[in-house]
């Protein structure tokens, strides 16, 4: 059977891999750019880790070093490279995981909001299902990790929409252009579309709709893959109006595991 | 039967997480490593957002005039590829978030110069400074963090927050 545990898995491997290569190649640039930039600087920053002890001061002093943070970001797409060739191992997981954890304190904890979220959820679903794998068996180990990264997304998406339904701005359509405005690619042209209010609340209902729905999904897999297309097609609007092009790539990986939950019922 | 019951009992779970609140978790290290704990909240809400604006002088007294520093950017389909520069806006920008939230929580306004996110953004305010279009040498600067209404109200911006001059 096509839509099984090894296979899905498998495809989020893929997907996840894809993702952390093209972030590893915008965190080299980055990494580039800051020799001449000022902001970010590790001397400020290190005293968020003012109140723990010494030698794990010490020990982010070493790995943020620019040359160590260089080399770790080249292990790292190395890795993710591996990843995308022959699937996850325990050590590739681990290192994934444990090197994310570096790189998010090294961004105050996020460098991009929910995108960051996102993988860290994939990447320890793919833990789950490595780690696992040696005592519960492969099938059951990976149905546990694909359950764990299909649970988050889905509740990703319901808790997104359910919050906006609640919210008269969302409602009406005033919350759209407003976002819009202040979003890297704003402000709108006065003449834009989404300045209708007519227009903006039928976009915003449409928005709350299908992420509320995306749960009740589950009951068909057709469905399920339908909304999952459609999934697509909103992470690629909200990186065309939000420049958050990130987002795309982390929520893409999930999609597989949501199919594989799906299958379940 | 088991499946469904299971189901309803998550997304009845989940509505629960909505409606109830308990004590909010604070801490340097839960700020750290907040990614464990997502609450998939996204632009949930439009309120005033918290904005950085830059001036600088040459050191002969003359300031030029305040300008706003935003992330703002062209549209280009392969950023969904390989998009740093804008992304490096975006943090930084949450990085403007994160001191207005410290303005917030702070005692009185000495503290604020205390805390890592001021002082990321004295440096922020400094590489606005140098790199501002047209601007010869950069001797001192100034920043203030502004609160832009929200839904285009035509209330003026409030500032929050004004800098001692610095030597740049």
């Amino acid at each position: 059977m096509l839509l099984n545990e090894f296979n899905l898995l498998r495809a989020v491997e893929i997907i996840f891999a894809i993702s952390l290569l093209l972030q590893g190649a915008e965190f080299l640039c980055l990494r580039s750019a800051s020799a001449v930039s000022l902001g970010w600087n590790w001397s400020v920053q290190r005293d968020d880790l003012c109140h723990t002890v010494l030698w794990l001061r010490r020990f982010f002093d070493l790995v943020f070093r620019p040359d160590v943070y260089r080399a770790h970001l080249f292990l790292r797409m190395a890795v993710a490279f591996y990843l995308l060739l022959y699937g996850g191992t325990i050590f590739c997981v681990l290192f994934l995981f444990f090197g994310t954890l570096c790189i998010l304190i090294r961004w105050r904890g996020a460098f991009n909001g929910g995108s960051d979220f996102m993988t860290l959820v994939v990447i320890t679903g793919l833990m789950i299902a490595r780690l696992g794998a040696p005592w519960l068996g492969d099938t059951l180990a990976f149905r546990a990790g694909l359950l764990y990264i299909a649970i988050q997304a889905l509740s990703s998406y319901f808790l997104s929409g359910t919050v906006k339904l609640f919210y008269d701005g969302w409602r009406d359509g005033r919350a759209l252009p407003a976002l819009l405005d202040g979003g890297i690619y704003g402000p709108l042209k006065p003449d834009s579309i989404f300045r209708r209010q007519s227009i903006a609340r039928v976009c915003s209902w449409a928005f709350i709709v299908w992420e509320c729905v995306f749960p009740l999904t589950m009951i068909s897999p057709r469905w399920t893959l339908i909304w999952c297309l459609l999934a697509l097609g909103f992470h690629f609007l909200v990186f065309w109006y939000f420049g958050l092009n990130r987002f795309f790539w982390a929520w893409a990986a999930t999609l597989p595991a949501i199919i594989y939950c799906a299958t379940c019922f | 039967m088991e499946t469904i019951f299971v189901f309803f009992a998550y997304i009845g779970f989940l509505l629960l997480t909505l409606f109830l609140h308990g004590r909010t978790m604070t801490g340097p290290w839960f700020f750290l490593l907040r990614s464990f704990f997502p609450n998939w909240r996204f632009y949930h809400r439009v309120g005033p957002l918290p904005v950085l604006y830059v001036r600088a002088s040459s050191g002969e007294g003359v300031w030029r005039d305040w300008r706003v520093v935003m992330p703002r950017a062209r549209r280009r389909v392969s950023e969904l590829f390989h998009n740093p520069k804008n992304n490096l806006a975006l943090a930084n920008q949450s990085l403007v978030e994160h001191l207005w939230s410290d303005i917030k929580a702070a005692e009185n306004g000495r503290a604020v110069m205390g805390f890592v996110s001021y002082r990321l953004v004295v440096l922020l305010a400094l590489e606005a400074a140098r790199l501002e279009p047209g601007a010869g040498v950069c001797c001192q600067y100034q920043f203030e963090i502004r609160l832009l209404p929200a839904y285009g109200n035509e209330v003026a911006a409030a500032t929050v927050l004004t800098s001692p001059v610095l030597e740049a």
